[in-house]
C-alpha cells in the first residue's frame, strides 16, 4: 500500500460503499481481548487463556443504525440484530476486501463471534464517547448502533478519540438509570475497573432483564431513553451543538429537565411482564407493521 | 411529509416572511408608527421565537411526540404570546396620531 493515511482513506471509503453508516479506526489495544474465548465459541477449552493473535494490529470499527421505530417501542418490539446483521455483513466484506489487498483480517461481531470488547475499541477508534450506561454515544446517531470489528494487520492510519462532551453531560443526567427497569445502571461517579474509569453497569441485572422480556429478545430501553438517541432533525442536533459548545454546563441542566418533561416514558417497572409485577409496557408505541394482531388472527 | 422537506416548501417560505416583513413595514408607514433598527431586530427575533415554537410543534409530531409537542407548544406558546406583547408596546413607543402631526392648515 502506498501509505497509511491512502489506506485509512480507501477503507472508509469501501465500508462506507459496503453499507457501513459510521467507520472508524485504531490500533488494537490488547486491554480489549477477552481473556478467556467465549462460551458457545467452538472451543475445547475455554479455561485456556486466548493468546492475541499477531495480526491484530489494527482494529476498524463498522457500525449501522437500529430501525428507530422498533427501538422506540423497545423492549417489546425492537430487536438489535437487524443493525448487528447489517454491521456483519459489511464487515465480511471489508474483510473479503483486506484479504485480496493482501493482508490479514478477522471480523468479529457481538453478540456472540467475538473475541474482544467493542466499546472501548469504539471510543479509540474516534466512533464516540463511552456514556453512563455504558453504550458509545456516537454525534451521527446517538447510541442507536450496533457495531462490528475488524482486526488486522493492513497498515493504517488510526482516527483519534473524540470528545462531544458525553463526559460532562452524563454527570448531570441519569435518565437512563432513572428508566432502566432492572436497576442495572449507575447513578453515582466513575469507578475503577481493571485500571479503568468507567461508570459500573451491573451487567447480571441487565441480562437477567434481558431474558425475562417477551418481544424479540432483549432491552435496548437505555438507548431509546438517552437524549442523545434522538433523530438528527434540526432540533436535536442545535441542542447537541448548544450542549457541547457550553463550557458552564447551565444548558446541559436545562435539556436534560427538558427531555424529562417533553419525552416522559412508562413507569420503569410496567415494562416488566405481568407475572413480575408488571404490564409489558414498550417505550413508545410501536409502529403499525409491527401490530402482529392487525394482521395475523391471534 | 415530503413538502416539508423540499426547496419549494423553504421557497414558499421565503416569500411569505418577505410578504410579512413588507406588510409590517406598510403597516408602520401608515399608522406613523417610527421603526428604527432596534425595532427591526427585536421584531425578527420574535419571529424566529414563533417560527421555532411552530417549528417545534410541527416537529415533535412528525416524531411521533405529541406530549412534546402538547407540552413544548404550551411552554413556547406562553413565551410567544408574552414576548409579543411587551415587543407590541415597544414597537408602538413614539407612535404619531394624524391629527395631531398634521398641519393646522392642511
Ligand atoms: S438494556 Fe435495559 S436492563 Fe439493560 S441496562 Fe439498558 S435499560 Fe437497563
Ligand atoms: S441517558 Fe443521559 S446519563 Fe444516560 S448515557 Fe444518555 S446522556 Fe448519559
Amino acid at each position: 500500500m502506498k501509505s497509511p493515511e491512502l489506506t485509512a482513506e480507501l477503507i472508509k471509503k469501501i465500508a462506507h460503499e459496503l453499507g457501513s453508516t459510521l467507520v472508524g479506526i485504531t490500533r488494537l489495544n490488547p486491554d480489549w481481548v477477552y481473556l478467556h474465548p467465549l462460551t458457545r465459541r467452538g472451543f475445547e477449552n475455554v479455561d485456556e487463556p486466548l493468546e492475541v493473535p499477531k495480526h491484530w494490529e489494527y482494529a476498524i470499527v463498522v457500525g449501522t443504525p437500529m430501525s428507530w421505530d422498533p427501538l422506540y417501542a423497545n423492549p417489546n418490539y425492537g430487536t438489535s440484530m437487524d443493525a448487528y446483521a447489517r454491521s456483519r455483513i459489511v464487515a465480511a466484506r471489508l474483510v473479503a476486501f483486506i484479504k485480496k489487498l493482501g493482508y490479514a483480517a478477522r471480523p468479529h461481531i457481538p453478540g456472540n463471534s467475538y473475541d474482544l470488547m467493542v466499546p472501548p475499541i469504539c471510543v479509540d477508534a474516534g466512533i464516540g464517547e463511552q456514556g453512563r450506561h455504558s453504550v458509545v454515544i456516537t454525534p451521527e446517531l446517538g447510541c442507536n448502533f450496533r457495531p462490528a470489528v475488524v482486526t488486522t494487520n493492513l497498515p493504517v492510519k488510526p482516527d483519534k478519540p473524540i470528545d462531544i462532551g458525553v463526559q460532562d453531560f452524563c454527570k448531570h443526567c441519569k435518565i437512563c438509570a432513572e428508566n432502566c427497569p432492572a436497576g442495572a445502571i449507575a447513578t453515582g461517579e466513575k469507578v475503577e475497573v481493571r485500571g479503568y474509569r468507567r461508570y459500573h453497569l451491573n451487567a447480571a441485572k441487565c441480562n437477567n432483564f434481558w431474558n425475562s422480556t417477551l418481544g424479540s429478545m432483549g432491552c435496548r430501553l437505555c438507548i431509546a431513553v438517552c437524549p442523545y438517541t434522538r433523530k438528527a432533525n434540526w432540533l436535536h442536533k442545535t441542542a447537541l451543538k448548544v450542549t457541547t459548545n457550553d463550557p458552564t454546563g447551565l444548558s446541559d441542566r436545562v435539556l436534560t429537565g427538558l427531555q424529562d418533561s417533553l419525552y416522559p416514558g412508562p413507569d420503569p417497572q410496567s415494562y416488566y411482564i405481568p407475572s413480575l409485577g408488571g404490564e409489558n409496557a414498550s417505550y413508545r408505541e410501536p409502529p403499525w407493521w409491527l401490530k402482529t394482531e392487525d394482521f395475523v388472527d391471534m | 411529509m415530503q413538502l416539508f422537506n423540499s426547496p419549494f416548501f423553504w421557497f414558499l417560505e421565503g416569500i411569505l416572511f418577505c410578504l410579512v416583513i413588507l406588510g409590517f413595514k406598510v403597516w408602520a408607514e401608515d399608522r406613523c408608527v417610527p421603526m428604527p433598527f432596534w425595532k427591526w431586530l427585536l421584531l425578527v427575533a420574535w419571529m424566529a421565537l414563533l417560527g421555532f415554537t411552530l417549528a417545534f410543534i410541527g416537529t415533535s409530531l412528525g416524531e411521533g411526540e405529541a406530549n412534546a409537542a402538547v407540552k413544548g407548544g404550551i411552554l413556547f406558546g406562553i413565551v410567544v404570546v408574552i414576548s409579543g406583547v411587551g415587543l407590541w408596546r415597544l414597537i408602538m413607543i413614539g407612535r404619531r396620531t394624524r391629527g395631531r402631526d398634521a398641519p393646522a392648515d392642511s
